[in-house]
């Protein structure tokens, strides 16, 4: 069976950095999977690579097997494509409402069904029905992540990337992200999520890949990684330094 | 002339500075190009008056729209489109050779000469109004300004591609990764301003009755200004830099005595510098949806 997402030796430049080198990772439909590592060790980019708006170097990304090359990003968030990016970037000057629909922009769908979609996502994030006119831009960090999941969702995606979701978020809201991404990958949405945070991705994710100097260090079930101390190895060096941060 | 005829001579001639500013604040907030060709869809309107001159009028009007609109588009697509990433300042380069090469190609296809039309002369007569006599011209230069700015901030505030080209004017990059089509909200955006530069043709040809391939500089320079001085990318502030800049012209014409008429210009840019100096940040700081980092 082709996967659903394939990325087979993709290769990312910027100037002379390498933000990805060669990298491989494949996603089944329905899975999740979490892409763990430090700061600059390419998960961004990749996101962003497989979004559409950072070229490939070379190698190759397939999406139930079609070949990605040539896809503007618009294009690819109407093969299924959504990224929630890590600054979020919600439309400031527009309102929480025209953030939702404005997410549809690809679908041909009647008025009436798109905002059937919105108060879908409405249920999902109350918050977001009670700020609905307010412009997003003075919407709070956590409102805005919950905003920028909620327009994403809005292309009805296959595949959704979530860039760090939780950073910079009170628990609480954490919390209610976390609660929306277990609820979506039960209705078997494809899920690439980056988190600095592993546990939190572990808590959700089938199965993790662990990157470094945009390279798959190790690659695993979440329960299998954890136990073997990857995690910590990648984050902080060496296997014991999560155990002394948490003493 | 009394103060309230004075005051409809000021409307009128903002009107068509504010809708010329429309049209440069417009394509300015969307993809941040001063674009100085748009002087040249004004003129290139003309010319094709000039062509269909014994057309019925509303065909004629209906020939101009056509042609500018596609004109313009082709601007876009041949040529900004091009260059879309490039910074803003080689935008507005390349928008002074398109305007140049343009007025240079209407040279050598009309001669540089001014040419006359009689296009709808009727509309010259003046009407009495409470003891005012007002030009049919200045009252439709009114109208017209009113009717398109109002559906013009209706279409950008409460449409759907009203919301996708404030997306793209706020994040071009982001509108792109939400699915926004944005190479077709900006083509929605340069029709928009040919339409408005259709509407200056028509009022302009039919109060002057003559044209240059340069006429449509001054009107740039002059709706330019009018956008600097409401605030880059507001477009309530090109709406309101477009009248003052109309009432200052309008008031100096009244006041300066004859020998002074030929430097009104000098005055009214003086008076831009002066009011750029105190307040640089335009009258209507951009904080509204059009602004751009």
């Amino acid at each position: 069976m082709t996967p659903h997402l394939l990325i087979d030796q993709a290769v990312v430049t910027y100037g002379a950095v390498r933000a990805l080198n060669q990298i491989s990772i494949h996603a089944a439909k329905g899975e999740t999977v979490a892409l763990i590592g430090p700061n600059g060790a390419g998960k961004s980019s990749l996101l962003l690579a497989i979004a559409g708006v950072v070229p490939l170097r070379s190698g190759a990304m397939r999406l139930d097997g079609r070949d990605l090359a040539g896809q503007e990003p618009e294009q690819r968030v109407g093969l299924g494509i959504s990224l929630v990016p890590e600054t979020r970037d919600v439309f400031k000057k527009l309102s929480t409402h025209e953030n939702l629909l404005i997410g549809a922009s690809r679908r041909r769908l009647s008025r009436a069904q798109i905002l059937a979609d919105a108060d879908r996502i409405y249920a999902l994030f109350p918050r977001l029905a009670e700020r609905h006119a307010h412009m997003a831009g003075f919407l709070s960090g956590g409102e805005q992540q919950m905003l920028a999941i909620g327009r994403a969702l809005m292309a009805c995606p296959g595949l959704l990337m979530l860039d760090e979701p939780s950073l910079g978020l009170a628990p609480v809201v954490t919390d209610a992200v976390y609660a929306a991404i277990a609820a979506l990958r039960d209705q078997g949405t494809t899920i690439l999520l980056v988190e600095q945070n592993a546990a939190r991705a572990f808590s959700v994710c089938d199965r993790a890949y662990l990157i470094q100097a945009g390279q798959v260090i190790e690659e695993g079930r979440a329960e299998a990684l954890s136990a073997r101390g990857s995690v910590e190895t990648v984050l902080f060096g060496y296997a014991d330094a999560g155990k002394e941060m948490t003493q | 002339m009394s103060f309230l005829q004075m005051l409809i001579d000021a409307a009128s001639v903002g009107g068509l500075y504010a809708l010329t500013a429309i049209g440069i604040g417009l394509i300015f907030g969307v993809i941040g190009l001063v674009n100085f060709a748009y002087g040249e869809y004004i003129m290139v309107g003309a010319y094709v008056l000039l062509l269909s001159a014994g057309l019925y009028w509303p065909f004629a009007i209906c020939a101009v729209l056509i042609f500018v609109v596609l004109f313009a588009l082709a601007s876009d697509f041949l040529v900004f489109r091009q260059v879309r990433r490039a910074p803003p300042e080689t935008l507005m380069i390349v928008s002074f050779g398109l305007s140049f090469m343009i007025q240079h190609v209407w040279v050598v296809m009309f001669g540089s000469l001014t040419r006359t039309v009689n296009f709808l002369p009727a509309i010259n007569h003046s009407v009495e109004i409470g003891g005012l006599r007002i030009a049919g011209v200045s009252l439709l230069q009114i109208a017209a300004t009113v009717l398109l700015t109002t559906v013009l901030a209706l279409f950008i505030n409460y449409t759907r591609i009203g919301y996708q080209m404030r997306a793209v004017s706020e994040n071009p990059r982001m509108a792109r990764l939400v699915g926004v089509n944005s190479n077709r909200v900006i083509a929605v955006a340069f029709a928009i301003s040919a339409v408005l530069a259709v509407t200056v043709t028509v009022l302009f040809v039919a109060q002057t009755g003559s044209m240059t391939p340069f006429f449509g500089v001054s009107l740039t320079m002059i709706g330019f200004v009018a956008t600097v001085i409401g605030g880059m990318g507001s477009l309530p502030g090109c709406a309101l830099g477009g009248f003052l800049v109309g009432t200052v012209t309008t008031i100096l014409q009244m006041v300066l005595p004859p020998h002074l008429q030929p430097f009104r210009e000098a005055f009214v840019f003086t008076s831009v510098i002066l009011m750029l100096l105190v307040r640089p940040q335009g009258l209507i700081a951009v904080r509204s949806a059009w602004e751009r980092v």
